[in-house]
C-alpha cells in the first residue's frame, strides 16, 4: 500500500553502518529487520554468504556485506543486525553492524557517486548524499545482489 | 379532421413534392422549415400532428432538431426522411425519438404509410 | 445393492450440481437473468431431480422439480425479484437433505419451500399481462432493416413490456441484423400486436406464447451437445474427459503405501545383506541390494506424483467465498464485492484444507471490522460497496493468498492500548514500537481484536491460531495496513506439502538431513578396520572398499577435527561413500523447503528444512555428494 509513489521528491533510506562508513538502503525494498540469529553455513557458496535462516518458517539467504564489499570481516555483537530486502521476488538478508536510522533525503541532495569517492569504491552505489559532515552511501540494491556474477563466483569454486 | 403536418427539408423541391403528396392524401401541411433551428420554431407557433423531417441539413440537423423537438414537447410524432446510406443516423434518431423512417428516393405510399402509422 | 455403489457418485454430482446452483443465484442477483444463464440453472435442477429419483430420494426431487418449475416461469417472462434468495434457500435445504441421505434417510420436511416457490411463480402472471415472444421478419427488400427493426421496437414498446430481444438492441444498433428478430414482451394484448407491426417492409410478423417457444437457445440439450455452448465454461470444464473423479481416501491410501514402500526398500538391504552371509560372497545379494535400490528410487518418484494428484485449484476454497460473504455482509448491514483471483492455482488438498480455516478468519473479520457500513463509506469518499479481494498467485517458492479489504485498516492505538491493558507491554515500550511492530501485535496470542466467539470449534479464534495454522503447514502470515485504506493479509504457502523420510544426523556440531531413499545403512567402524588408501581413507565393508569422507568434506566445508564414529552409508547410482557422522539425531518427515535462486544449485544440498527447534537444517543429496566425494578423492589422488 504505497503512498508515496512518485508524489515526492524525495526519498525514504533506512541508514546503516558498515564499518566507519554509512549506507543507505531504499525503503521500499526493506522487507524488516532482525537481530542476528543463527546461521546455517550453505557449501561452497561465495565467502561474502553466511547462509540460511529461519525467518518466520521461511529459509532465506544471508550476505555478509562487508564481505561483500570487500571489507575486512567484522566483529559482531549486539548492535549487528540483519537487513531483509526483498528484491524481484526474493528475499535476502544482509548483515550490517548496526542500523541507525530512518532517514529522509530530498532527491537534489543526491549526486552521483564518482563526483566523491573514487572509481574502485562506487561499484555497489548508485549515488552519493552529504548530512552535515558526513556522507551516506546509498545502495545500489541490483548490483549488491546481482545473482549471476554470484553465481558465476560459485562455479569457480567448484569448478 | 385531417392531420396537420409540418414539413421539414433544406430542399424546396423535396419540401415541394412531399406537400403534394400529402395534401393529395388529405393531409393538411401547416407549416414549412429549412433547418432544424426553424423546425422548432415552427414547431412551437403551429403544434402540428406530425413532422416530416429531413436527416441532413445546415443550421441544427435533423437528429437534434428530433431531441430539441421532444424536449420540448415529449408527446411529438416525427418522420425521418433520408437519403441512401445513412442508417447511423437513422438508427441514432430513432433511438433519440422519432417515430418511423422513409428513405429516398421513396413512392407516396410509402410516405403516406409512415404518416399514417406515426398518427396511431 | 446398487444404491451403495451410485450413492458416492450422487453425492459428489449433487454437489456440483448445489455449487452451480448457489453461484447461479448469486450471479442472477447480481446481474439478472440471461437465457445461458438460467438454462444452466435449469440443467443442474433438471440433473439432480433425476438422479435424486432414480435412487429414491423422494424429497430431493420434490424440491428440485419445484426449482425447475419456477426457471421455468423465469424463461417465460417473470421478473426475476426476490428470487435469488428463494433460491440460496432451496441450495440449503437440499444441501441438509444432501448430508442426510449420505447418513441413510431424508429429514427435512421441505413442503414449506415447495410452496413458497409455488407462490412465487405465481405472483407473477397476476398483472394481467401475457409473456409472448414477437418474431418478426423483415422482406429482403427493406431498406436499413437496423434502423426499421428498431423503429418497430420503438413502436412495441409502446404497447407491451419489452423484456429481452435477440439479437440485443445494442448489436442490432450497430447494425447486426440480417432479416429476423425475436423480442420477448409481456402484453395486456398479444394478439393486437400482429396487426400493430404490420407494414410494408415487414414480411411476417408470429406472435406465441412463451412457453411454447421453444427455440435451440432455449432450450435444455444433452450430453452431446456440451462443449457447444461457448458461452458456459463451466459446462464445458464439467464434461471434460481428461480428468478422472478420484476418492480422497484412494489418494491417501496410496500416499501410505508408497511411503511404505521407501521404508521397506531398507529391508530389503538388509535381506540383501543376510543372503550374503549365507551365500558367501556371490552375485545374487548385490543384485537384491541394486533392486532395491531402484525400487526405492522409483518409490520416491511414485510419492511426488500422488502429491501432484493430490493438488486442486484454489477454486475449490474460493468457490465458497461469494456466499459466506453474502451472509456475512448482510448479517452485519454492509455491502461487499468480492473479487477472486487466481482460481486456477494449485495447491495441495490438505493445504487447501488447513487454510480454509485461517482463511475464513481473515475474511469474517474484513466484513466484520474492516469495511465501514455504506453510509460511513459514503462519506468518506469510497464506494458504498466494499471490496474483498481474495487472490491466489503462484510464485517461484510457493503460493501466494492474499486477502486484502478497502475498509479502515488497523488502528495501531487501540491494538497497543489492549497490549498494555493486557498487561503484554509497558505504555512505554508500546509507545516506542514502530507501526510494523505494533501491528505484528494482532497475532500475540491472547490479544484478539476481534471479540467475537463464533467459531465453531470453539478453539481460540485470534489471529494467533490463524499464524499458528499457517505455520503448521510451512507457511507465514504477513500484514499490511494503512489507516482508512485498508488491510492486506498475505499467506505464503509450500506449493506441496513436499515431505519426505529422512534420517537426521549432525556432523560437526551441524544438523543435516538425508533422505532415507539414499541411506543405504549406518554403520559402526572401529579404529582397527579403517585404512588408508592413498590419500583418502577406506574401510572394507563386505569386501568390498568404501571410501570414507566426511560431510564437511564432501560439501567442500573445512573437515572438523574427530570425524565421528559412525559412518552412514550413502549410495548414489552404484557407487557407495561411507559418510562421517558424530550422531543420528533420529528418523522422520521433513517438509522441504527450496532454498531460493538467490543462492542457485548448491552442489551436495537438495533444499533445507526447518528442525523442531527452529534451526535450519540442510537436505543432502546422497548422489551428489557421492559424486562429490569421489571426486575429491580423485583429485586429490592427480594432485
Amino acid at each position: 500500500m504505497d503512498a508515496q509513489r512518485g508524489e515526492t521528491k524525495e526519498q525514504q533510506l533506512v541508514v546503516v553502518r558498515l564499518d566507519r562508513e554509512r549506507y543507505g538502503v531504499p525503503i521500499e525494498h526493506v522487507h524488516e529487520i532482525i537481530r542476528m540469529q543463527e546461521v546455517t553455513r550453505i557449501p561452497r557458496a561465495p565467502s561474502f554468504v553466511e547462509g540460511v535462516i529461519n525467518l518466520r518458517g521461511q529459509v532465506i539467504p544471508v550476505i555478509d556485506l562487508r564481505r561483500r564489499f570487500g571489507l575486512a570481516a567484522g566483529e559482531r555483537n549486539g548492535a549487528s543486525r540483519i537487513v531483509v530486502v526483498e528484491m524481484n521476488g526474493s528475499r535476502v538478508g544482509m548483515v550490517v553492524d548496526a542500523v541507525l536510522e530512518v532517514m529522509r533525503l530530498p532527491d537534489s541532495a543526491v549526486v552521483p557517486p564518482e563526483e566523491l569517492l573514487a572509481a574502485s569504491e562506487v561499484a555497489f552505489l548508485r549515488g552519493v548524499a552529504k548530512q552535515g559532515d558526513d556522507l551516506i552511501l546509498l545502495l545500489d540494491l541490483q548490483r549488491v545482489l546481482e545473482v549471476h556474477e554470484q553465481r558465476a563466483l560459485a562455479e569457480l569454486q567448484t569448478a | 379532421m385531417s392531420a396537420r403536418v409540418l414539413v421539414v427539408d433544406d430542399a424546396l423541391f423535396m419540401r415541394a413534392m412531399i406537400r403534394e403528396a400529402l395534401t393529395n392524401s388529405g393531409f393538411q401541411v401547416v407549416a414549412e422549415a429549412s433547418n432544424g433551428e426553424e423546425a422548432v420554431a415552427r414547431y412551437e407557433e403551429s403544434k402540428p400532428d406530425v413532422v416530416t423531417m429531413d436527416i441532413t441539413m445546415p443550421q441544427m440537423d435533423g437528429v437534434q432538431a428530433v431531441r430539441e423537438i421532444l424536449r420540448r414537447d415529449p408527446s411529438a410524432r416525427i418522420v425521418m426522411v433520408s437519403a441512401m446510406g445513412q442508417q447511423a443516423l437513422v438508427v441514432e434518431a430513432i433511438q433519440a425519438g422519432a417515430r418511423d423512417f422513409v428513405v429516398k428516393p421513396f413512392d407516396q405510399t410509402r410516405l403516406v404509410e409512415a404518416i399514417r402509422r406515426a398518427l396511431r | 445393492m446398487q444404491l451403495q455403489r451410485l450413492l458416492p457418485v450422487f453425492l459428489s454430482e449433487a454437489d456440483e450440481h448445489l455449487q452451480a446452483l448457489e453461484e447461479g443465484a448469486l450471479q442472477l442477483e447480481r446481474h439478472g437473468p440471461t437465457p445461458e444463464l438460467v438454462a444452466g440453472l435449469f440443467r443442474s435442477a433438471h440433473t439432480l431431480k433425476g438422479s435424486a429419483g432414480a435412487l429414491g430420494f423422494q424429497r430431493i426431487a420434490k424440491l428440485a422439480h419445484a426449482v425447475e418449475e419456477v426457471l421455468e416461469a423465469l424463461r417465460a417472462g417473470r421478473t426475476a425479484d426476490g428470487l435469488a434468495d428463494l433460491l440460496l434457500e432451496c441450495v440449503d435445504t437440499l444441501r441438509a437433505l444432501r448430508r442426510e441421505v449420505s447418513d441413510g434417510g431424508e429429514h427435512t420436511d421441505v413442503d414449506e419451500v415447495v410452496q413458497r416457490l409455488q407462490a412465487w411463480k405465481e405472483g407473477g402472471t397476476q398483472d394481467g399481462l401475457h409473456p409472448v415472444d414477437v418474431r418478426v421478419r423483415l422482406r429482403e427488400d427493406c431498406p436499413m432493416r437496423a434502423a426499421r427493426a428498431l423503429a418497430l421496437l420503438r413502436m412495441l414498446r409502446e404497447h407491451a413490456q419489452v423484456e429481452q430481444v435477440a439479437p440485443p438492441e445494442d448489436a442490432i444498433a450497430q447494425g447486426q441484423l440480417e432479416l429476423e428478430f425475436t423480442a420477448r414482451v409481456r402484453a395486456r394484448q398479444p394478439e393486437a400486436l400482429q396487426e400493430l407491426l404490420a407494414g410494408p417492409e415487414v414480411e411476417s410478423v408470429r406472435v406465441m406464447p412463451a412457453w411454447e417457444a421453444r427455440d435451440e437457445r432455449w432450450l435444455d440439450l444433452g450430453p452431446q451437445a456440451r462443449g457447444k455452448l461457448p458461452d458456459d465454461p463451466e459446462l464445458t470444464r464439467r464434461a471434460s474427459l481428461r480428468t478422472v473423479r478420484v476418492d480422497v481416501e484412494r489418494l491417501d491410501r496410496l500416499m501410505n503405501l508408497v511411503g511404505e514402500l521407501v521404508v521397506d526398500r531398507i529391508r530389503f538391504q538388509q535381506i540383501a545383506e543376510r543372503l550374503r552371509r549365507l551365500d558367501g560372497a556371490n552375485g545374487l545379494a548385490q543384485e537384491l541390494a541394486e533392486a532395491a535400490g531402484h525400487l526405492g528410487r522409483v518409490a520416491s518418484d511414485l510419492q511426488a506424483q500422488v502429491l501432484k494428484a493430490r493438488m486442486l485449484p484454489i477454486e475449490h476454497l474460493f468457490s465458497r467465498f461469494p456466499r459466506y460473504v453474502r451472509d456475512l455482509a448482510q448479517r452485519a448491514g454492509k455491502k461487499v464485492e468480492v473479487v477472486l483471483e487466481g482460481q486456477d492455482t494449485e495447491l495441495d488438498r490438505s493445504v487447501i484444507e488447513q487454510i480454509g480455516g485461517p482463511l475464513m478468519h481473515l475474511v469474517r473479520n474484513a466484513v466484520d471490522h474492516g469495511i465501514e457500513p455504506p453510509e460511513e463509506r459514503l462519506r468518506l469518499g469510497k464506494p458504498a460497496a466494499g471490496r474483498l479481494r481474495l487472490a491466489a498467485v503462484q510464485e517461484e517458492e510457493g503460493i501466494l493468498v492474499v486477502v486484502e479489504d478497502d475498509g479502515r485498516g488497523i488502528d495501531t492505538d487501540r491494538v497497543r492500548e489492549k497490549a498494555v491493558r493486557l498487561g503484554l507491554l509497558t505504555a512505554e515500550e508500546a509507545a516506542r514500537l514502530s507501526e510494523e511492530e505494533a501491528v505484528e501485535l494482532i497475532f500475540h496470542p491472547g490479544l484478539s481484536t476481534a471479540s467475537q466467539v463464533t467459531d465453531v470449534s470453539g478453539r481460540g479464534v485470534g489471529m494467533d491460531a490463524v499464524r499458528a495454522g499457517v505455520q503448521a503447514l510451512g507457511g507465514s502470515v504477513e500484514v499490511e495496513t494503512q489507516r482508512g485504506r485498508g488491510t492486506r493479509f498475505v499467506l505464503r504457502l509450500p506449493l506441496t506439502l513436499a515431505i519426505v523420510r529422512a534420517l537426521l544426523v549432525s556432523c560437526g556440531g551441524e544438523p543435516y538431513a538425508i533422505p532415507l531413499a539414499g541411506v543405504q545403512e549406518i554403520v559402526e567402524v572401529p579404529a582397527e578396520r579403517l585404512h588408508r588408501v592413498g590419500s583418502y581413507r577406506a574401510t572394507v565393508l563386505r569386501g568390498n572398499a568404501l571410501p570414507l569422507v566426511s560431510v564437511h568434506e564432501a560439501l567442500g566445508l573445512p573437515a572438523p577435527e574427530n570425524p565421528g564414529r559412525l559412518l552412514c552409508v550413502v549410495t548414489g547410482g552404484r557407487r557407495r561413500v561411507g559418510l562421517w557422522v558424530d550422531r543420528v539425531l533420529g528418523e522422520g518427515e521433513i517438509v522441504v523447503k527450496p532454498l531460493g535462486s538467490y543462492l542457485g544449485q548448491v552442489d551436495g544440498v537438495s533444499g533445507a528444512t526447518i528442525l523442531g527447534d527452529g534451526r535450519v537444517a540442510l537436505i543432502l543429496d546422497p548422489s551428489a555428494l557421492v559424486r562429490l566425494a569421489l571426486r575429491e578423492e580423485e583429485l586429490a589422488h592427480v594432485g
